[in-house]
């Protein structure tokens, strides 16, 4: 199974609005879960850090909607969402193969969220999107 | 005039609200211990302020409980921060509860 996480790396660097605002010096600021201590503190305006929060399991249809989490974060509340108006355009509503790698139903987001981050004066903006899958993905 | 049910809709309908109120009251507290199995222990304290509502909200045709969490520091527990993944324990446990509940409410419907 290709994996869901490399999938929407692929589907975000391929946007070629998402992938100027990520790309810094050779590099995707495109992170799994967290910034890495090592990019901190952020040399850039913006980034993203997403991953797998949660799966919903129907056991009766045999479906598992996986529940992703993407932390657009930014040097200002502004820019944040921003960058997650763009993630939106790119993701809401999604359906086909998914970075012309692995075919979904449909990606539909859910709840959107805005923190501050006390320790590192970052912006985080949140929204979780849910995947449905083909059975032969599943 | 007076008008008279010739089934029994009136019965089945207080039927139907009182097995949604139970099922909900029930599935809220299963909600609860799930959200409590995916919340980071230290204290126990955040674990503590999960709490589901006592009673079953109605409004229009829906009927609605909840798992509450007061805490000051408890979205920064589900939704992560720079430097820590989200815990996600009330998606966690809502997408864990999702399928039960709805078996606890169909339980409780007249039959």
């Amino acid at each position: 199974m290709i994996d869901l996480y490399e999938a929407f790396y692929t589907e975000i660097k391929n946007d070629p609005t998402l992938a100027g605002l990520l790309l810094y010096n050779g590099v995707y600021y495109i992170f799994d879960q967290t910034l890495p201590n090592d990019v901190l503190p952020l040399a850039t305006d913006y980034a993203i850090a997403y991953g797998q929060v949660s799966i919903k399991k129907i056991s009766y249809l045999d479906v598992e909607m996986p529940l992703f989490q993407f932390n657009c974060i930014a040097k200002t509340g502004k820019k944040a969402r921003e960058l997650k108006e763009e993630l939106k355009r790119v993701l809401e509503r999604f359906k086909g193969s998914l970075g012309n790698k692995m075919d979904v139903k449909f990606v539909n987001s859910l709840n959107e969220i805005d923190l501050p981050d006390k320790d590192t004066k970052l912006y985080i903006s949140s929204i979780e999107y849910r995947v449905k899958l083909f059975g032969n993905n599943v | 005039m007076s008008f008279k049910f010739i089934n029994n809709t009136p019965k089945f309908l207080k039927d139907l609200e009182s097995g949604v109120t139970k099922g909900l009251l029930i599935g809220s507290e299963l909600l609860s211990t799930n959200i409590d199995g995916f919340t980071p222990v230290r204290t126990g304290f955040l674990q503590s302020k999960n709490e589901p509502t006592e009673k079953v909200t109605q409004s229009g045709g829906s009927f609605s409980t909840a798992v509450t969490n007061n805490t000051e520091y408890g979205p920064e527990q589900e939704y992560g921060t720079i430097h820590q993944p989200p815990k996600a324990m009330f998606r966690k446990g809502g997408d864990k509860s999702f399928e039960p509940v709805g078996k606890i409410i169909k339980a409780n419907l007249p039959k």
